[in-house]
C-alpha cells in the first residue's frame, strides 16, 4: 500500500484517475485482489475534495483567497459545462471505494462501471489543463530553439 | 478482399496494443541511449545518467497495469478506453520532458549512417535540387527539424554589430537522440529535407491559382503556410513511399492529445488533412506494401497505423460535450475545427496541390507499384536476419540457368573437361556471372521492408511477449528491445552495404 501513496503524491488529479479505473478494470477482470489499488482510489477522493494550490489561484484573479479548486475550474472553462463532484459526491465515491475492499462484498459489474464513469467524468477538465500545460511548454521550447 | 467493417470491428484492441508498443520503443530507445552514453563517460557523468535511467525505468514500470488489462480476453470498456488513451498521452508528454533534458548530457554524434541516408535522399531527386553534405544533428527536443544554421547565426549576431564570415546558408535537420539509430523514423527526415528545396516550395506557392479565389485574405495567408508543409509530406512520400507516412503516423499516433490531431496550428495544418491527402496520392498511384495474416483486413501498413490512429482520436475526442448535452462519452467534433479554415477552401487548396506536386518536386525515378515487388522479400530476408543492401535476382538466375540447360551439350563423361552435367557456352557461362551478382537496393526499399518487418514480425512477437503470461514487465521490455536492436543493426548495416555497392557502381563506370 505504501507504494501505491509514493507514486500518487505528485501526480495530477487526472494522472491519478486514470490508475484507479486501470486498478478497477484489473480488479474486474480478477487479474488483481481488490485490495490492490485501495490507497489511490481514497487518495483520489482527498485530491478531488482539496483546496486549489495558491500558486494556480495567483493566475485567477477574479478567484478569492477562499475559492474552492473546484469551483475555480469550473470559472476557468464554463463552455465545457465541468460540473465539480459535490462534496456528497465524494464521500458517496469513497464509501464506494471503502465498499469495493471490504472483504465478503460482491463486487457488481455495474458499480465498477459506474465509479469509473464518474472518476473519469469528474477528472476530464483537470486532464485537458493538463495536456493543454504540456502543449505550451512544448511551444516554448520550440520557439526558443528557433530563436537561436 | 478484407473489408473495411472487419479493419474498424479490430481497430480498437489492435490500437490499443500499438499505442503501448510503440510507447514502449520509445522509452526503450531512450534508455538504450542512455546505457550508450554511460559506457562512454566518467563516474559522475554516469551518476548523472543514472537519475536518467531511473526515470525512464519509473515510466516504463507504471505502464505494468494497462499491460495487464492488454492482455485480459475481455476487451476494454469506454472508460478504460479514454483511461488508456489519457495514460498513453501523459507518459508520452513526460517522455519528451525528459528527453528534452538531455542537453544536461555530454551526448554523441549523429551515426554516419544518418547522413548516407540524408545523402541518398537528395541522390533520389533531380540534380541540383538540395546541397550537398547536409548535416544531421543530434537534437533534444523529441521533435524532427530543419533549420538554417549559418543564416540564424548571422542574423543573430548581425543584431548586435558582429558581422559573421560564414557560408551563405547552412540547411541543417535535426534528429531526436532518442532516435539516432532507428532508420525507420529517419522517414521523418525526408520531410524536413524537403524544407530545404526552396525552388519546388516556390514553385508551388507562387502559383496563384493554388488557392481558390474564394479564400479570405486570413485563410490565403495561412494556406501558403500550410502549404509549404503538405508539399513537404508529398515530397518525401514520392522519395520513400508508404515509409513516410508509417513514420508519420507512428509519431502522430503517440503525439495526438487533447486535440486528436483535428486540429490546425498558424504553421501546421491538421494531421488528419496531411495523413488523408497522403493516403490517396499513394492510393492514386497504386503504392503500397499488403498485410499478411491477423493483419490482413488492413490491407497494408499505412492502413493499419491510420485505422490505430483513427481509434485512439475517437476515443480522446469523446471528452467533448457537444453544445446543448450534459452525456458524456458522446462522440463529437471538438469546435474550431480546422482553426480559421473552411473546410472546402482547404480541400480545394490540398486537392491543387495534389494535381501540381509531379511539377514541383522532380524525382530521378518515380516510384510505381512494381518497384515494390520485392518488398515482401526483402522483409522477409530482415527476418532472417539477413543484410538487405544487396538482393539475389533469383527469377534472372533461374531463366539464366536454364537457358544454360537448354541449349548446352552435355559433355562426354569422363572426359577431362567434365564439371558438371552441361559445358554452358562462353557467353551463357558470362552471362550467369553477371546475373548472380547481386543487385543493390536504394534506401527507400531497406526502410520500406523494415517497416514490413517490423509490424509483421517484431510486433507479432511484441504483443506475444507484452499480452501474454506472466513475467517482470523490464525484462519483457529487454527482450523487446534486444529485437529491436537487432533489427537497427541489420537495417544500419544494409544501408551501409548498399553504399558500398554504389561506390562500386560508380568505379565501374
Amino acid at each position: 500500500m505504501s507504494t501505491a501513496v509514493e507514486m500518487t503524491t505528485d501526480t495530477d488529479l487526472a494522472s491519478l484517475a486514470d490508475m484507479v479505473v486501470a486498478d478497477l478494470a484489473l480488479m474486474r477482470r480478477k487479474q488483481r485482489k481488490p485490495d490492490h489499488g485501495l490507497d489511490r482510489g481514497i487518495e483520489l477522493c482527498t485530491r478531488l475534495a482539496q483546496p486549489i494550490p495558491v500558486a494556480t489561484l495567483a493566475a485567477s484573479p477574479a478567484a478569492g483567497p477562499d475559492a474552492s479548486r473546484r469551483q475555480l475550474r469550473a470559472d476557468a472553462d464554463p463552455a465545457t459545462k465541468w460540473q465539480p463532484p459535490s462534496s456528497e459526491e465524494v464521500h458517496r465515491l469513497r464509501k464506494d471505494f471503502e465498499d469495493i475492499y471490504e472483504e465478503n462484498v460482491e463486487i457488481r459489474d455495474e458499480d465498477l462501471t459506474r465509479i469509473q464513469e464518474f472518476v473519469v467524468r469528474v477528472t476530464t477538465l483537470s486532464w485537458q489543463e493538463r495536456t493543454r500545460d504540456f502543449q505550451q511548454r512544448r511551444l516554448k521550447r520550440a520557439l526558443k530553439q528557433q530563436s537561436l | 478482399m478484407p473489408s473495411n467493417n472487419k479493419a474498424y470491428e479490430i481497430a480498437d484492441a489492435v490500437a490499443d496494443r500499438l499505442s503501448f508498443v510503440e510507447l514502449v520503443e520509445r522509452l526503450a530507445r531512450l534508455r538504450r541511449y542512455l546505457r550508450q552514453e554511460e559506457e562512454l563517460g566518467e563516474r559522475p557523468h554516469r551518476d548523472v545518467i543514472r537519475v536518467f535511467l531511473g526515470g525512464v525505468e519509473g515510466l516504463l514500470r507504471s505502464l505494468d497495469p494497462y499491460a495487464d488489462l492488454l492482455a485480459s480476453r475481455q476487451p476494454l470498456d469506454a472508460y478504460e478506453r479514454m483511461s488508456f488513451a489519457r495514460r498513453v498521452t501523459t507518459l508520452f508528454s513526460l517522455f519528451v520532458e525528459l528527453h528534452a533534458q538531455l542537453s544536461h548530457l555530454r551526448g554523441t554524434w549523429a551515426r554516419p549512417e544518418s547522413q548516407l541516408f540524408i545523402e541518398n535522399v537528395r541522390h533520389l531527386l533531380a540534380a541540383g535540387r538540395l546541397p550537398e553534405g547536409i548535416p544531421v544533428v543530434l537534437h533534444n527536443e523529441y521533435s524532427f527539424e530543419q533549420d538554417d544554421l549559418a543564416s540564424g547565426l548571422k542574423s543573430l549576431f548581425l543584431g548586435n554589430g558582429v558581422s559573421l564570415q560564414l557560408p551563405l546558408e547552412r540547411p541543417t535537420v535535426f534528429l531526436p537522440k532518442a532516435e539516432h539509430e532507428n532508420p525507420l523514423y529517419w522517414a521523418n527526415l525526408a520531410h524536413e529535407c524537403g524544407h530545404i528545396d526552396r525552388t519546388g516550395i516556390e514553385q508551388l506557392i507562387s502559383d496563384p491559382t493554388l488557392f481558390p479565389a474564394q479564400a479570405t485574405e486570413l485563410e490565403r495567408a495561412t494556406l501558403k503556410r500550410w502549404a509549404e508543409e503538405l508539399y513537404c509530406d508529398l515530397f518525401a512520400l514520392k522519395v520513400l513511399g508508404p515509409a513516410y507516412l508509417v513514420a508519420f503516423l507512428a509519431f502522430t499516433l503517440l503525439e495526438s492529445d487533447l486535440f486528436a490531431g483535428e486540429y490546425g496550428s498558424s504553421t501546421h495544418p491538421p494531421d488528419i488533412v496531411r495523413i488523408c491527402m497522403m493516403q490517396r496520392v499513394l492510393e492514386n498511384r497504386g503504392l503500397h506494401i499488403p498485410l499478411q495474416g491477423e493483419l490482413a483486413d488492413f490491407r497494408d501498413i499505412a492502413r493499419l497505423y491510420y485505422f490505430a490512429c483513427e481509434s485512439r482520436s475517437r476515443t480522446l475526442r469523446r471528452q467533448y460535450q457537444k453544445q446543448g448535452e450534459s452525456g458524456f462519452l458522446s462522440a463529437c467534433v471538438p469546435p474550431q475545427h480546422y482553426a480559421e479554415m473552411s473546410g472546402p477552401i482547404l480541400t480545394q487548396c490540398v486537392d491543387n496541390i495534389i494535381d501540381r506536386i509531379d511539377q514541383a518536386v522532380q524525382n530521378e525515378h518515380e516510384l510505381k507499384s512494381e518497384d515494390f515487388a520485392r518488398i515482401e522479400r526483402l522483409a522477409g530476408r530482415l527476418a532472417d536476419g539477413i543484410l538487405i543492401g544487396s538482393y539475389p535476382d533469383e527469377i534472372a538466375v533461374a531463366k539464366c540457368l536454364a537457358e544454360i540447360w537448354t541449349n548446352s551439350e552435355p559433355p562426354e563423361a569422363g572426359s577431362a573437361n567434365y564439371q558438371g552435367d552441361v559445358k554452358p557456352s562462353k557467353e551463357a557461362f558470362e552471362r550467369l556471372k553477371g546475373v548472380i551478382q547481386e543487385v543493390r537496393t536504394t534506401p527507400w526499399e531497406i526502410i520500406n521492408a523494415g517497416w514490413l518487418h517490423k509490424i509483421q514480425v517484431i510486433h507479432s512477437e511484441a504483443f506475444g511477449v507484452f499480452f501474454a503470461g506472466d513475467g517482470s514487465l523490464l525484462k519483457k521490455i529487454d527482450q523487446f528491445d534486444d529485437r529491436l536492436r537487432a533489427s537497427d543493426d541489420v537495417l544500419l548495416k544494409s544501408i551501409e552495404v548498399a553504399q558500398i555497392h554504389k561506390a562500386f557502381e560508380r568505379r565501374k563506370q
